[in-house]
């Protein structure tokens, strides 16, 4: 406190310096204020904006493969069960009632073959669309029959395990998770000739857990983010929206031992399904 | 809250124990310290949810830096007061133009809160009138 004892004219100046400082300094902090606030402002719309693109990447993905479902669909059922039929149409024209007997048996005997061979097929494509395990007796038996079908095939060696999974989710939800399961497979399947896949359930807290290992050529998080964002990887980005839907996360991660790939899906538990 | 308290606690006690000079300079400095203080806490707290709105639509932006810019001018004045000699009361137009500027940007600052008034009421006025047959 120098001024104190400073004399009259040492006085002016401290009010005269000081005043002018304390002027810059609220100068300044308005100005910092305003700025700041415009910056942060300015960040948060980029953010928005970013977001928005996003979701449009993933709303765009999720169309097309609608879209290429519909289309498969279509292709089902025009080349397969559309011949099938017209066949059984030719077997059994008005002309069958002037043929002998033996002929008239074999015809119908070939036309209910391929009847047979028709509903087998509408029901492959009916099973495709919601496979009935899932429906009747859940994840836990979907997942488990789709790993046994793949084993069965003898190429891979898959397994599955869910360690406690007595609740069973939302039948939704239940789907939501095992078509993602069923993309991720078909993408090891289709890329990483892997050897083995295992995938195993568990819960911890309030969120759900289930993890595939693979020992394959695989992802991590930065390539999985990245092929989010770009304009290929389909299935990738269809796992994000629909896990997105259910508040889910997904990882991509190589293991510490570097020797496979770890997937873990981790979702928020929800009341038990009734 | 406790702050503002003790404040007025130690505004009582000054004003019963220490005698009268020309200006109560000590209670002063501590009141605009005190009052820099909230309006940087109110900005924080600002900052904390920011709006896409930007900060100077807001009318009580326009209230604060009045404040601020009030006290950052008259603060050594009001501080040094009592050091000065009868001729020197001549700077008291430190103060004007500290009051000047304050007035001025709480003008802003009205002017401010009676247009966004206007187009909230104008904004009603634009609603779809009742249409239904009756």
């Amino acid at each position: 406190m120098f001024f104190l004892q400073a004399n009259q004219s040492g006085v002016s100046v401290v009010l005269f310096l000081g005043t002018l400082g304390m002027v810059v300094l609220v100068v300044g902090l308005i100005l910092f204020i305003i700025f700041h606030q415009r910056k942060v402002i300015r960040y948060q719309m980029k953010l928005q904006q970013m977001e928005q693109e996003q979701q449009k990447i993933l709303l765009k993905a999720s169309i097309k493969l609608q879209e290429e479902e519909r289309q498969r669909l279509a292709a089902d059922l025009h080349d397969d069960a559309g011949p099938l039929l017209a066949t059984a149409r030719l077997y059994l024209n008005e002309n069958l009632v002037n043929q002998d007997k033996a002929t008239q048996l074999q015809s119908i005997f070939q036309a209910r073959q391929i009847i047979d061979d028709t509903i087998q097929l509408i029901r492959n494509i009916s099973h495709s669309l919601m496979p009935p395990t899932l429906k009747n007796f859940g994840l836990e038996s979907a997942i488990n029959d789709l790993f046994q079908k793949i084993s069965g095939s003898g190429s891979i060696n898959a397994s599955s395990r869910f360690h406690e999974y007595k609740d069973r989710l939302r039948s939704e939800k239940e789907l939501i998770i095992f078509r993602v399961v069923q993309e991720l497979i078909n993408n090891i399947l289709k890329h990483s000739s892997a050897s083995f896949i295992h995938l195993t359930q568990n819960i911890h807290g309030d969120k759900f857990y289930l993890r595939i290992h693979h020992d394959g050529r695989g992802i991590v998080q930065s390539d999985f983010e990245k092929l989010n964002k770009s304009n290929v990887g389909l299935g990738l980005k269809n796992i994000s929206s629909r896990l997105k839907v259910v508040h889910g996360n997904i990882n991509f991660e190589k293991d510490i031992s570097q020797t496979y790939y770890k997937v873990t899906i981790e979702l928020p538990k929800d009341e038990p399904y009734n | 809250m406790i702050i503002s308290v003790f404040f007025i606690c130690f505004q009582v006690f000054y004003y019963l124990v220490i005698p009268y000079k020309r200006l109560d300079t000590i209670p002063i400095g501590i009141e605009s310290i005190l009052i820099f203080v909230f309006i940087i806490y109110y900005f924080f707290e600002q900052f904390k949810n920011v709006k896409d709105e930007l900060i100077y639509i807001n009318h009580f932006f326009w209230v604060a830096i009045g404040i601020m810019i009030y006290l950052g001018t008259t603060f050594f004045f009001n501080i040094l007061a009592n050091h000065f000699d009868s001729q020197e009361v001549g700077y008291w137009f430190i103060s004007y133009i500290g009051d000047i500027l304050k007035n001025s940007l709480f003008v802003v600052g009205m002017i401010i809160y009676v247009t966004k008034r206007h187009n909230i009421i104008s904004d009603d006025n634009k609603k779809v009138p009742y249409l239904d047959m009756v």
